[in-house]
């Protein structure tokens, strides 16, 4: 009895708050999901502009060196090996041992390094072990290989214990004078730092082979990078190698030089571009969703604008600068703006529409690229280590063969990263003042974690909401009655009730475990050789189906009817389905943001509207018709096979889809160890 | 029985020093023999055959204490000092064959130190799902004694008050043992609770009235799942820190301590019904 009067005392203040909630769960939801929706919305809105957070930094404060000097013998380096590519069968070898040359030629220390690089990989668990530091299990690639080459500059000063790395991906075999600029401006920097008293970690010039892609030379020397061998390789590791026609012999010696760990990583990339002005791409999204610090970003930006003129541009959704809903929703925004500001001038919320506009499309792409979890470019591979990358991409307006517009791209080019490796030459730890987690609207402004995590929790809150008024539903449609007349059999009803819900987890897991070997099938159906996309993603369908099948048969026992459930049975495997949502969701956020955001955005209308549709069918007011017609199209829409041809159509306008376009992209997924994969699949 | 359980108990206490609370429930068990009804209900069932109205109740009550001096007491000590012969049998033999064993790593007292003293003096402070390492990190040197001192006696000091309170229910005793240690423990781990949570099913009828078990369950799933994530976070990623860590060992404690508080409130409480229903069933019955 003692016990009943704490009970009702406990249930005053912060139950009766939850008992509200409950009951008007419905409410509660509807407000919660538009206002998530909305708050996504106004995302581009409430972006503030970046600044330097690590006051080491002090990008530009010193006065670049780079002069005419070094950029006339990146000239010289850049006509050898142009002159190389008229004979393109000894272009590897040669172009390395040039290279080569020049570097050792500086006083740098050289090493070639060999890889063999992997194809289709498939590792779903690495996530939870971190990257792959086992040795390479199939044998059967080791006949294509490839080489780096890499010059190591030791600091005069330095201890050795720390390195900023350079990367310029270089494609010996194809050639072209973009790529051979990209070197050149790499070689002219590299040439200034032997020669400056400043320096104080070490410089690792990264020449990557990217006959088979521009990722996986990365990967590969960053993988041998951090596994120490203790056994002599050098000596195994020397070989001959013979190029046919010319009777050409070179010893080429493989090894790796190491140098401590890395401050930061620049790729560098030149592309033929057709815009107006010089500008500068930064492409900054890692695997899984991961961001390089903040910091870096800054560094480039404020060294390209205000020190050398370029312009910067991130990555943006073309088609949404172009759709008039945007717009529209633009100049919404910038109305509400000037409202606030006559309220309150103190409130700097306005932003025009234009800037809207360009901030919607910058961020969708940021979203994406982060919710795909494929990294945009050859940084991707460092941050897997935690060393903050980007990749930095050159575009001029006119082409490069004219040679006073090529000493002046070199100029401001070289002057760029000898501003950003002297910043980072300041650090004494790594970068870890600024943000790691955000999102891009342009690129000096960005949207940190604590405000787009409210858009998503604001989203996401209704679910544990819903899952909690439906359990509570279902407790109160069966009351434990106290009666004694029949005790006993009252007891034993009472016990099977209160464990009624684990039969509908049992069947929760039951789909997660279906979905989890769905999304392991296109493992096994890739090692079918020779088939093309169609047939595959055919296969796929229909192992699935099957398998489907059998686990109903096999799990799901027959006492449970699926198909037949009375009312409280049914909201109870509601109730279920919505907390392991719920959870999954949340841990969601936490690996990749974005992936949450997106699955949110797509299926917690859907979670939260389903009913069942027989029940729907035979109910005959409007309401109920309405829900069922909803939960068909989110039902669709969810559905991630169906949201890719939605969305392609969308974009590319119907025409050039095939099922085989899918299998690609989610084979492109997968090959990138994608967190999202399991995501999707964990959901279906 | 007797030699069984006793080699179960010294095995159990020999590989984790833990398991050696179980001595308590073990004896009550043997001492009531294993199927026994649990004693206040057997005697409140004698009691309420007699009496039919409100006013039989005090004469209920002199009828117990007098029936309580002519009741067989039925806990019998003999099996209970049996179980003990054989369980100071089994530990020489342990010890004995550890002895032989070691003789050239150092000896009993070598080995003393590294199991025993190793679960006692805390000193490899790797991170697990427990809750002691991150505290231990940070304790100084001076006051790391007394904090020892502390976390042992929160088991300890456990043990005395549920045995007095369970002590008709012996099997539950045990389960509840088993609970906290493996949640307050130096170095638990997820098969320590595994471990529990399997004897869980034991009690399914008693503990049909849980409140939180569809919480609880959501919970303990969701911070399982949240704990190799945030552990990635700190370690691979350099996104997180211990922090975050910790807080979902935290968390996990705290869904322990619901469980065990709710399961031995909901024990109570069906003891409750079952003696509120004994008494008033013949009551019904007769009428």
């Amino acid at each position: 009895m003692a016990e009943t009067e704490v009970s009702k005392k406990r249930k005053r203040p912060i139950v009766r708050l939850a008992v509200l909630l409950l009951s008007h769960s419905v409410l509660v939801s509807v407000i919660c999901c538009t206002a998530g929706v909305f708050g996504l919305l106004l995302l581009p809105v409430l972006a503030k502009n970046t600044y330097i957070s690590e006051n080491a930094l002090m990008p530009g404060s010193a006065s670049s060196m780079l002069s005419n000097q070094e950029v006339s013998e990146a000239n010289k380096l850049i006509k050898e090996l142009n002159n190389l590519h008229s004979n393109p069968l000894g272009a590897t070898t040669e172009s390395h041992g040039i290279i080569a040359k020049y570097m050792s030629n500086l006083g740098a220390q050289v090493n070639n390094h060999k890889f063999h690089p992997q194809l289709n990989q498939f590792h779903p668990l690495h996530f939870f072990s971190g990257p792959d530091s086992g040795v390479m299990q199939e044998n059967s690639t080791r006949s294509l290989y490839g080489i780096n080459t890499v010059g190591i500059i030791r600091a005069p000063r330095g201890d050795g214990k720390e390195a900023i790395v350079l990367v310029t991906p270089y494609n010996a075999v194809k050639g072209g004078v973009r790529e051979t600029l990209s070197l050149g401006i790499a070689y002219s920097v590299f040439s200034l730092l032997t020669r400056v008293t400043w320096l104080a970690k070490d410089i690792i010039w990264l020449v990557a082979d990217s006959q088979y892609g521009e990722y996986a030379p990365v990967a590969a020397w960053l993988r041998d990078y951090h596994t120490p061998a203790f056994s002599n390789l050098d000596s195994l590791n020397t070989e001959t190698c013979h190029v046919g026609n010319n009777n050409f012999e070179s010893k080429i010696s493989y090894g790796i030089r190491r140098s401590g760990t890395m401050a930061a990583a620049l790729v560098l990339g030149v592309a033929y571009g057709n815009e107006n002005e010089d500008t500068l791409g930064i492409y900054a999204e890692a695997s899984n969703g991961q961001m390089p610090n903040l910091d870096l970003i800054n560094i480039v930006h404020y060294l390209a604008v205000h020190r050398q003129g370029l312009r910067v541009k991130v990555e943006q959704f073309h088609w949404l600068l172009n759709s008039k809903w945007v717009k529209s929703l633009g100049e919404v925004f910038e109305s509400l703006g000037k409202m606030v500001k006559t309220l309150n001038p103190d409130w700097k919320l306005g932003i025009s529409a234009a800037d809207y506009v360009e901030g919607a499309a910058t961020l969708a792409s940021s979203l994406y690229h982060q919710a795909l979890g494929v990294p945009t470019g050859p940084h991707g591979a460092f941050r897997d280590y935690q060393v903050d990358a980007i990749t930095l991409e050159f575009s001029l307006r006119i082409s490069f063969d004219r040679l006073d517009r090529r000493n002046d791209f070199l100029l401001h080019g070289g002057r760029l990263i000898e501003g950003v490796i002297r910043s980072v030459n300041n650090l004494l730890e790594k970068f870890h003042q600024s943000f790691f987690l955000y999102l891009l609207t342009s690129p000096s402004k960005f949207v940190s974690v604590g405000v787009y995590m409210i858009a998503f929790a604001l989203l996401v809150a209704p679910l544990p909401v819903v899952a909690a008024s439906l359990y509570a539903k279902t407790l109160d449609l069966n009351p434990t009655s106290e009666k004694d007349k029949s005790a006993t059999s009252n007891e034993l009803g009472s016990v099977l009730q209160s464990w009624k819900w684990l039969n509908s987890v049992k069947t929760v897991f039951v789909v997660h475990f279906w979905g989890a070997t769905v999304s392991l099938l296109p493992y096994f159906i890739s090692q079918i050789p020779d088939s093309d996309p169609t047939t595959n993603f055919s296969v796929w369908i229909l192992l699935s189906i099957l398998s489907l099948e059998i686990l109903r048969w096999i799990l799901v026992s027959p006492s449970s009817h699926i198909y037949g459930l009375p009312q409280g049975e049914w909201a109870i495997l509601k109730s279920a389905t919505i907390s392991s949502f719920f959870i999954g969701l949340g841990l969601m956020s936490v690996i990749n943001f974005a992936t949450a955001e997106i699955g949110a955005l797509l299926m917690v209308p859907m979670a939260l509207m389903a009913h069942p549709l027989k029940l729907d069918v035979r109910g005959q007011s409007l309401r109920s018709i309405l829900r069922m017609i909803c939960n068909l199209v989110l039902g669709v829409i969810s559905f991630p096979p169906a949201t890719f041809f939605v969305f392609k159509g969308v974009i590319e306008g119907f025409s050039g889809i095939k099922a085989g376009d899918f299998w690609n992209w989610v084979e492109s997924l997968w090959a990138w160890n994608s967190a999202t994969y399991l995501y999707i699949a964990a959901r279906s | 029985l007797a030699p069984l359980a006793a080699f179960g108990w010294v095995m159990g206490t020999h590989l984790s020093l833990y398991p050696g609370v179980l001595i308590i429930p073990l004896i009550l068990l043997l001492g009531n023999g294993p199927d026994a009804p649990p004693r206040k209900l057997f005697l409140q069932r004698r009691c309420s055959k007699g009496g039919k109205n409100p006013s039989s109740d005090s004469s209920c009550q002199e009828e117990e204490l007098f029936n309580q001096s002519k009741l067989p007491i039925t806990f019998s000590w003999k099996p209970v000092i049996h179980f003990l012969f054989w369980a100071s049998i089994w530990s020489v033999y342990v010890l004995v064959l550890c002895g032989i064993s070691v003789k050239q790593n150092g000896g009993m007292l070598e080995m003393f130190k590294s199991t025993y003293g190793f679960i006692l003096t805390v000193e490899d402070l790797s991170p697990n799902i427990g809750v002691l390492w991150y505290f231990f990190a940070e304790v100084f040197e001076f006051f790391r004694n007394f904090f020892l001192i502390v976390f042992h006696m929160n088991i300890l000091v456990m043990i005395l008050p549920l045995a007095i309170r369970l002590n008709h229910r012996p099997c539950f005793l045990a389960f509840v043992y088993i609970a906290i240690s493996s949640m307050l423990k130096s170095y638990p781990s997820v098969g320590d609770s595994a471990l529990y949570l399997g004897l869980l099913g034991w009690f399914v009828f008693e503990l049909a009235d849980l409140q939180f078990s569809f919480f609880l369950f959501w919970g303990c799933v969701g911070v399982s799942l949240l704990s190799p994530v945030m552990h990635n976070l700190w370690i691979w990623r350099g996104t997180g820190n211990a922090n975050f860590y910790y807080a979902t060992a935290m968390a996990f404690a705290c869904f322990q301590i619901v469980l065990v508080v709710e399961s031995v409130s909901a024990i109570l409480n069906y003891d409750r019904k079952l003696r509120k229903l004994s008494v008033t069933k013949p009551v019904d019955g007769k009428s």
